[in-house]
């Protein structure tokens, strides 16, 4: 089977290294569905590490972009499930319960404390991160970084231009008919994609530049303060739900979730999300902090 | 125990078995697959197989060869033998403390 195109996949720098004695294996090799699968895989792999092929392999600040990115990228997922828990909780019966039932009122305190906490945490660490970026792209005139950092304010052209236009259509009085379902179900779509979107392209942009390690290591340490901060808001929304299902099970089995759908579904998969993000933000930060192997030698040729 | 080959992440088991392979000398790609099937038994596909020889290659543990009719045969160098006496060693020990653990069980 012909299936050389894949290599297109891959960035430029890998095929002027590899791509000769890559189409020379393919030749040979029986190529199923996996070997599909696979390449597509290494490709995305030579994407997001273009480093392996441009520059010596620096295990260390490797390991540094590695940790900052799966924080920041966690902490997208967190904030993403975190406006969902906000939008089913700003009904009055919700405040209302917070302020008579004390556990409920203090794990929700916490939850808030915690998500400012945790953003003040990657703001801290981020924007030092991205400047030294920025200022790379511009020093270098690389438009291609540039024009990753375009997408997050693009896509809130995009979204602001969606609430302006759906203002406009949608004047029914019923707050949930069909059309303003949808026109909600379309803006969330579009906020999660807004969202993965720009934090991806922030991510390449920043993976594309040289970045010094006094900056990641920064990075680092704040984000010690968003894990933890993000592990406090999983434990506290945990506790919010039990306070939440003892002290009002009529709410807890309601229909109180996004479009009226049910409560305990759309707070099962928040909390699911949240506390996914926090352990994934913990381990990297663990994982980031284990010593080097004194052993691992970098780059050079030894005969 | 060390494990110097974790930094490779979902690489590390693909790269010991090629670091291996190249222990009995050169060899390009297709012929590492072959080499790693009859001795692991796992069939490496070509992204992957391609991905870690990329990684081990910027360490300095595999040095290419000059091309034979396109197809490229990759050497292990002195600093990937030590690399993969290291992984073996760390493996040695953990297979012997597991025999012996489960000869007294």
């Amino acid at each position: 089977m012909h299936i050389n195109w894949l290599l297109r996949l891959y960035p430029r720098s890998w095929c002027e290294r590899y791509a000769d004695e890559f189409s020379a294996l393919l030749a040979e090799y029986p190529v199923t569905l996996l070997t599909f699968l696979d390449i597509m895989l290494g490709a995305l792999d030579a994407r997001i590490f273009p480093q392996i092929l441009l520059e010596r392999l620096d295990v260390l600040m490797q390991r540094l972009r590695l940790t900052t990115f799966t924080i920041f990228g966690a902490f997208v997922a967190f904030v993403v499930a975190g406006m969902g828990f906000q939008k089913m909780t700003e009904y009055d019966d919700f405040m209302t319960l917070a302020h008579h039932n004390i556990v409920v009122g203090v794990t929700y305190v916490l939850v808030v404390v915690g998500a400012v906490a945790a953003l003040v945490g990657v703001l801290a660490g981020g924007v030092p991160v991205a400047l030294a970026s920025l200022r790379y792209a511009v020093q270098q005139r690389r438009w291609d970084i540039l024009a990753r950092f375009a997408v997050p304010p693009l896509t809130l052209v995009v979204l602001f231009g969606y609430l302006k236009l759906m203002a406009r259509i949608d004047h029914q009085p019923s707050v949930h008919s069909l059309l303003t379902d949808a026109t909600f179900g379309i803006f969330v779509a579009l906020f999660v994609l807004s969202a993965f979107a720009s934090a991806a392209a922030v991510l390449s942009a920043i993976n594309r530049s040289e970045t010094n390690e006094r900056v990641l290591r920064w990075a680092i340490a704040t984000g010690v303060l968003t894990a933890l901060s993000m592990c406090v808001v999983a434990v506290a929304m945990i506790n919010w739900s039990v306070s939440l299902c003892l002290g009002a099970p009529d709410l807890f089995f309601g229909d109180n979730g996004l479009l009226a759908s049910s409560t305990v579904v759309n707070l099962a998969i928040v909390v699911a999300i949240i506390v996914a993000a926090a352990g994934i933000a913990a381990r990297a930060l663990l994982r980031g902090n284990r010593p080097t192997p004194a052993s691992a030698p970098v780059g050079g040729l030894t005969p | 125990m060390a494990d110097i080959l974790a930094e490779l992440g979902r690489f590390s088991e693909p790269a010991l078995l090629i670091l291996t392979s190249l222990a009995g000398g050169p060899k390009h790609g297709y012929a590492m697959i072959e080499d790693i099937q009859q001795i692991a038994g796992v069939r490496m596909e070509p992204g992957t197989l391609y991905g870690a020889l990329a990684r081990l290659e910027k360490r300095g543990w595999i040095a290419p060869l000059p091309a034979e009719d396109r197809r490229r045969p990759y050497r292990i160098t002195g600093a990937g033998l030590a690399a993969l006496r290291e992984q073996i060693e760390g493996l040695s020990h953990v297979i012997a403390v597991g025999q012996q653990r489960m000869a007294l069980g």
